[in-house]
């Protein structure tokens, strides 16, 4: 399968994500047996994110994300701060970069999610 | 009591229960003592159950005294982790908004822990709500950060962290850890104990916190793989109080190491290259230590999948799905680790089409990984790339540059398969390192046998730590 290499940066960025748990994971799997198939190399230290670190470049925030913030902002603004709102505008890109992986061409139509509803 | 007792295996301590020169009693005792004691020093503990746990050991001292032993697990104090609903105490989740929460049934594994003769002695620690706000440094409990009896400035490991470090402490012979994704692996590497991620579906789910229905298991952390084996074998089987439970059972009963075919063990391509020095030097010389019980391909090439992204999707989905109400009631501002007051809210927009399209990964995913299983009867590598970290940094800022490179961790639970973890040597700082045996679905005996063929062949399961 061909990938442009905005996709495959995109999927190094994905893996790293995975690697500082942007996203929510219960043992942190950072540094562990971790996210990335392929580690990115090491980086220099700026701008000094993880993701960074880990040698990939953390993307622009999309209008997406920002969009979906405001639906946050409008639904829960009450129990959020400015900077609690930044961070979940920050863990919404990572969400929208994430669905973006899952929505690979390699599934099938007969790939059915793996649970089954008993009548 | 000699503080060497706290340190044997169940196998051992059964044995001296069995024919008497061990009182249970005694040994509640000396439990409960180090549990009050020892425990706070590593934030170990959530409820210490004297009352119950006396009278309980003084029935089980009765019980054998009249010739009915129940087995391996009568009279043995244990814990479990506070998320395991359990009559007579709270059941906090680890978690300040559920501090004061209490359920008037008991957990189907604590049910069975108790049908076994096992003295429930304390409720663990565990990490809030077991992560599934997106925590990301060691102080995320309401009890305090899980701290490793090896390294008291270094984390416990999470989300099971008491019962890594009360095991490791000494403060029970066994404890019953949850594993959604690490949870059991993790605290078991970093606090230098045996730890046995079950088969999903293998033990029942029933009285435990829900976080991710499809992916959270509850198993034994212990001294080795014989005594995780022996719990094991307690505390799986069917229960139709829990839909996901497997017709399967665990029936096991250890047998001197006979010769054998070499079993196949797969090192998959850069789990060892970016690993720390030591980790790395470790999991060589375990591998080593195990000669020809195991016939070693290494560079195996991993499958390309999403698993990192997969396994986000469905924690983020059914984790926001289970604890909705504590998000949209913004009672997440209770929560330990400022992370954990925000980690939801992102996760209650995730569209059910990505979602999905995370559960139908796992279709393929499956297969993937049974093809790779066709060839080889275990995978190994080392549980983590690194020892623990240490608590006063967030986990983003620590040993940068390491990685353990594929995501085995996540590909076991998505593929709902058994792993376990063992300690192997020490690392940086004289912490421990571990190393992890992953196996097809249902394949504990593999892996115990393959434990167990280790554990006679090295002594750091039985290596105390440097606690008083």
């Amino acid at each position: 399968m061909n990938r442009s290499p905005v996709a495959q940066g995109r999927r190094r960025f994905l893996k790293t994500v995975g690697l500082v748990g942007l996203t929510s994971t219960l043992a942190p799997a950072m540094q562990a047996l971790a996210q990335a198939s392929k580690p990115p190399d090491s980086a220099a230290a700026k701008p000094d994110t993880a993701a960074a670190r880990m040698g990939a470049t953390p993307p622009e925030i999309s209008d997406d994300a920002r969009a979906l913030s405001e639906i946050v902002k409008r639904r829960y603004g009450q129990h959020l701060n400015e900077g609690q709102l930044e961070a979940v505008t920050r863990e919404l890109e990572a969400r929208i970069q994430g669905g973006k992986a899952l929505r690979d061409a390699r599934l099938t139509n007969a790939d059915e999610p793996d649970t089954t509803f008993h009548a | 009591m000699d503080t060497g007792t706290f340190f044997l295996p169940v196998r051992e301590l059964a044995a001296r229960i069995r024919s008497r020169k061990l009182s249970p009693v005694a040994l509640t005792s000396g439990c409960l003592e180090r549990l009050e004691t020892i425990g706070p020093r590593y934030n170990a503990v959530v409820t210490v159950m004297r009352d119950a746990a006396l009278a309980d050991a003084r029935r089980a001292e009765k019980e054998i005294a009249a010739g009915r032993y129940r087995g391996p697990l009568h009279g043995i104090p244990c814990g479990v982790k506070d998320l395991l609903a359990t009559k007579g105490a709270p059941t906090t989740w680890g978690a300040a908004p559920y501090r004061e929460q209490r359920f008037d049934y008991d957990a189907t594994v604590v049910e069975r822990l108790r049908a076994a003769g096992a003295v429930l002695c304390a409720k663990l620690a565990m990490v809030e709500l077991a992560g599934g706000m997106g925590y990301n440094n060691a102080n995320a409990s309401f009890t305090g950060p899980g701290l490793t009896p090896w390294g008291p400035s270094f984390w416990s490991g999470g989300s099971s962290s008491g019962p890594g470090a009360a095991v490791a402490a000494g403060l029970v012979p066994f404890a019953i850890g949850s594993e959604t994704s690490g949870s059991i692996l993790t605290p078991s590497a970093f606090c230098g104990v045996t730890g046995l991620r079950p088969t999903y579906g293998l033990v029942s789910r029933h009285g435990a916190m829900a976080l991710c229905w499809t992916l959270d298991k509850l198993g034994p952390m212990g001294r080795s793989a014989d005594d995780c084996a022996i719990v094991l074998s307690a505390i799986a089987g069917p229960d139709p109080k829990d839909a996901s439970a497997s017709t399967l059972g665990f029936n096991y009963v250890r047998r001197p190491e006979a010769a054998a075919k070499p079993l196949r063990v797969a090192v998959p391509k850069g789990v060892v290259e970016k690993v720390q020095p030591e980790v790395r030097a470790n999991f060589e010389r375990s591998l080593t230590a195990l000669g020809g019980t195991i016939a070693v391909t290494r560079d195996v090439e991993w499958p390309d999948m999403p698993w990192g992204p997969s396994v986000q999707a469905i924690v983020g989905a059914e984790g926001a799905s289970a604890f909705l109400d504590l998000i949209e009631s913004g009672r997440v501002k209770e929560l330990q680790c400022p992370k954990d007051r925000h980690g939801g809210y992102a996760a209650t927009l995730l569209p059910a089409v990505d979602y999905l399209q995370a559960m139908r990964w796992r279709g393929p995913m499956r297969r993937a990984v049974a093809k790779l299983f066709a060839s080889f009867d275990v995978i190994a590598a080392p549980t983590r790339a690194t020892v623990s970290y240490p608590i006063d940094k967030n986990f983003e800022d620590v040993y940068p540059g390491i990685s353990g490179g594929p995501p085995l961790i996540a590909a076991g639970n998505l593929c709902g398969l058994p792993a376990l973890a063992m300690p192997n040597g020490l690392g940086e700082n004289g912490l421990p390192t571990s190393i992890a045996f992953l196996g097809p679905a249902f394949s504990e005996r593999t892996l115990v046998r393959l434990g167990n063929a280790y554990q006679a062949r090295s002594d750091w399961h039985l290596k105390p730590p440097p606690v008083a």
